[in-house]
């Protein structure tokens, strides 16, 4: 029966836990703003950019 | 997102939550588990599950390892309402934990190439018919596409006597090696026959 | 090719150059060399375990070891471009090793009189000791930045181009070396395939036999392919996505050459006989464990990076990947200890065999191809992903529901109700991850499907995708205690497993080398039809691999299923659907050699120099071309 008790009582602190990082996250604005977050992977000359052609190996631009 | 920490103590969490879940639970609820005594028709007792004997079955075991068995053949019993294991007489009830009691790894397998043999040393009682099924399955399997283990044997032209086995379409006989013999051992020391409270 | 601060200006030990570090750890290899000669001998002479153990590992360890070693670091500081002295830590590292070696030897010859068991201290010691130099190492190199690094991080950060030349020595390491696995597990897998239907070939050996090839196919693919082709992305990805160059180089390159040796002998191994019998860790421990601890450099390169890193935010990919890294080692090591150094024997093992053989799929390969995934559909379109919410959803969720699904490899199995009810619930609950990735991807491709016919990284990537939502709903699906009546013990399974490691994670990669690899040597690819050849043979190949294993096995579970059919009937009705698997294993070997040119052409410096990427377009083949000439 303890055992029980003990594995409800982590699963529950698990679950606060849980909870406490996800509002930590939405307080610190950590789930804002994901468009930038999303489009962090380009570079400033390659930002919203249209599909090109030019090669990163030699050119230095990157797809 | 801008925190590796948070994003580190997350897939920690995860993946100790199911190590616990899913290795310590299951090992905490095993402890209880334990051989049982049985009486035999004679009247003596043994112990189920029977520790293999380690002159022939236990080392029978490691080439049955070693040769990759597990990947055709599974040890395991389903119940008779899933599957049709026990409609093919692969065994008189199904498998549960205590049937694998000190096995270390347990050869459950997941693959039925080849038929389930759980209960093979019940079913093929014969040495004879074990070796001449390993030494050529077609011998005594019209069909089967099991490997061929003719390296673990010797074929003469001489009847060896009670060392060898005639083989069916020719004057020649088999002799086993040592790693056959052993091999076959651990195949017949494979039985689930007896009948145990938790299987209702 | 840029001015990255490769060499190390400061050499406070004041130790002497490359030719003495290489001769040095040539002289100390022939000294084990003569020293396992010796043990052969005493070996022969007065029979003990105990020498032949210590001569295997004097040889394996001693020789072969520091002679790789040496030999990776010789090509690896002479291509430096500025700077022929090796870093400190290397002496020290080598130093250690062969203390540690010595101290081992000893150990084994005290277990010759049963003090310890023979496995401990090889499986504890040797790797653990490696790990702890590596930490060391690390730990050094991130205290003390050089002067150079210094420079760096006041400059602005490291372009594109700088990253990609820092990841080239050692991503291509690690990418060729999955290459030659690749090419290893086809045979092997050829081999298996072929025994299948015609037990005959090749039998007359144990070391060729069916349940040997097998698990050898597994574990080349699985830790050779698609592990050292997986990391090799990783570091790359990691580098870009946190904007700095690779870190902790030499350490990742000998640590390349060390998985190579560890899984080559693991291999080895399983072929003489040494398989453990568990499905997805047949591999020796002393080889496993030397694989999972390599992790220690993995895990602290990728902890730095994501600590030194100059881009602002964490890009999903980089939750992936750090997950994955932390996520295979943990894995890994605690299934080996479980399963082989926990004396207690029974059913629960087999919990822990597949708590950790579905999450090799789930926590480590799947990561790494979304990972990849993620960064290289919206890079080749050069739009952002659709949605970042549903990313990083499907991440936790996947972290969340993935480790659990074992179980349903053991329904109906000797286990407790419970277990398996937790395999299956969790196993629809991946739903959820999948749905949201497939979405997203597809979202994300609206509009550019057209692309597809351009750019083979898109191609592969896409194909990748796609596969990862068929392989998880129809794993979903064969949770289904209903359904996994029939699938269960069938090759429809095997089916399914190939879709998952081949299909997703393998056409991902093979995207990904397309990619990367001119990033890395600064040329493109040698010939656009060649890509065409490997892509058709590969995708057509796993489709035939697919549907014919999959209605076989469907069959083969029906009929399992009716104890009124003979077995023997039901193994002759496979038959054709295990030759139509050669075929298919033929066509994809095929488109394996075809990329194993490609990548020696482009590592040999063959490929073309061109301003733009290599696209099919202009000399189309002609399976693709019919619908553009209308």
């Amino acid at each position: 029966m303890s055992t029980y008790i003990t594995i409800w009582a982590f699963m529950l602190a698990a679950a606060i836990s849980v909870a406490w990082a996800l509002s930590w996250a939405i307080r610190r604005g950590q789930l804002q703003n994901t468009r930038a977050q999303a489009a962090s992977i380009f570079d400033p000359d390659e930002r919203d950019a249209a599909p090109r052609r030019g090669s990163p190996t030699l050119s230095t631009r990157g797809e | 997102m801008n925190r590796p920490l948070l994003i580190l103590l997350g897939i920690m969490a995860t993946v100790l939550a199911s190590l616990a879940g899913m290795v310590f639970v299951p090992n905490w609820q095993a402890r209880e588990l334990a051989p049982i005594r049985v009486v035999d028709a004679e009247g003596a007792t043994a112990e189920y599950p029977p520790p293999l004997d380690g002159l022939a079955e236990a080392p029978g075991r490691q080439i049955y390892q070693s040769l990759g068995c597990i990947y055709c053949h599974s040890q395991q019993v389903r119940d008779a309402a899933f599957g049709a294991d026990i409609d093919r007489g692969w065994g008189q009830r199904r498998s549960v934990p205590r049937d694998y009691l000190g096995q270390s790894p347990p050869l459950m397998g997941t693959m039925r190439t080849g038929p389930d043999v759980a209960n093979i040393g019940a079913r093929q009682p014969a040495d004879a018919w074990h070796h001449l099924h390993l030494y050529d399955a077609r011998l005594v399997s019209k069909g089967s596409v099991m490997p061929p283990f003719a390296f673990l044997y010797a074929v003469v032209d001489q009847d060896p006597g009670e060392r060898g086995y005639k083989l069916p379409d020719r004057p020649q006989w088999i002799v086993p090696s040592t790693t056959a013999r052993s091999l076959v051992a651990y195949l017949k020391s494979l039985h689930q026959d007896h009948d145990l409270k938790e299987v209702q | 090719m840029s001015t990255i601060p490769a060499s190390r200006p400061r050499a406070p030990l004041g130790l002497p150059g490359l030719p003495t570090l290489v001769s040095l750890g040539c002289g100390v290899s022939v000294c084990w060399l003569a020293f396992g000669l010796f043990l052969l001998g005493l070996d022969r002479v007065i029979h003990i375990p105990a020498a032949e153990a210590a001569c295997r590992d004097a040889l394996s360890f001693g020789f072969a070891g520091n002679a790789l070693a040496s030999a990776a670091i010789w090509f690896y500081t002479r291509r430096q471009p500025n700077g022929q002295r090796p870093a400190e830590w290397l002496y020290l590292t080598g130093a250690f090793y062969n203390a540690l070696l010595g101290a081992l030897l000893t150990a084994i010859f005290l277990t010759a009189f049963d003090f310890l068991p023979y496995n401990l201290p090889i499986v504890v010691a040797l790797p653990l000791g490696l790990g702890a130099l590596c930490a060391v190492a690390a730990a050094s190199s991130a205290a003390r930045p050089t002067a150079a690094e210094h420079e760096v991080h006041e400059q602005a950060a490291p372009g594109r181009a700088e990253i990609d030349a820092s990841c080239r020595q050692v991503v291509v390491a690690w990418f060729v070396s999955a290459v030659v696995w690749l090419l290893f597990g086809s045979l092997l897998a050829l081999l298996a395939s072929i025994k299948l239907h015609s037990p005959y070939f090749l039998a007359n050996s144990a070391w060729l036999t069916f349940g040997r090839v097998r698990p050898a196919h597994l574990n080349a693919m699985t830790y050779g392919w698609a592990s050292m082709s997986g990391i090799g992305t990783l570091l790359w990805l990691q580098a870009r996505l946190c904007r700095i160059t690779l870190p902790f180089r030499e350490a990742l390159y000998l640590v390349a050459f060390y998985w190579n040796v560890a899984l080559a002998y693991g291999l080895f191994r399983i072929l003489a006989g040494d398989s453990s019998g568990v499905e997805w860790l047949e591999l020796p421990m002393y080889s496993a464990m030397g694989l999972s601890l390599a992790f220690v450099v993995l895990f602290l390169t990728s902890a730095k990076m994501l600590l030194t890193r100059r881009a602002e935010h964490l890009y999903v990919s980089q939750w992936y990947l750090f997950g994955a890294v932390f996520w295979f080692p943990f894995l890994f090591i605690a299934a080996n200890v479980l399963i082989f150094a926990t004396p207690v024997g029974g059913s629960v093992k087999a919990v822990a065999n597949w708590w950790f053989a579905h999450n090799v799929l789930g926590l480590w390969l799947t990561p790494i191809g979304l990972a990849t995934a993620y960064y290289l559909i919206p890079k080749v379109l050069g739009r952002p992903i659709h949605s970042y919410y549903l990313s990083i959803l499907g991440f936790w969720t996947v972290g969340l529901f993935y480790n659990w699904v074992g179980t349903h490899h053991l329904i109906g199995g000797p286990l407790p109700a419970w277990l398996i009810s937790v395999g299956v619930v969790s196993s629809l609950m991946m739903f959820i991850p999948v749905v949201t990735v497939a979405v997203n991807h597809h979202l994300t491709m609206v509009g550019h499907f057209h692309r597809l016919r351009q750019s083979p990284t898109l191609r592969f990537t896409v194909f990748g995708a796609m596969s990862y939502t068929l392989v998880s709903l129809q794993g979903s699906l064969m949770a289904l205690r209903t359904i996994n009546q029939t699938t269960h013990f069938t090759h429809y399974t095997i089916a399914h497993a190939h879709l998952g490691v081949y299909a997703f994670f393998t056409m991902i990669m093979f995207g990904a080398y397309y990619y990367i690899v001119p990033r890395l040597t600064g040329r493109e690819w040698w010939s656009a039809p060649l890509i065409a050849v490997h892509f058709w043979s590969t995708a057509i190949g796993m489709s035939i691999y697919f549907v014919a294993l999959t209605y076989g096995g469907f069959m083969q579970g029906k009929q399992m299923n009716d104890p009124d059919v003979p077995f023997l009937r039901i193994v002759a009705q496979m038959v054709p659907y295990l030759q139509w698997r050669s075929v298919a294993g033929s066509l994809m070997t095929v488109g394996h050699v075809a990329f194993a040119f490609l990548v020696l052409q482009m590592v040999r410096g063959q490929g073309r120099p061109m301003p733009g990427p290599t696209l099919f377009t202009g000399h189309m083949p002609p399976l693709f071309a019919w619908r553009r000439r209308r």
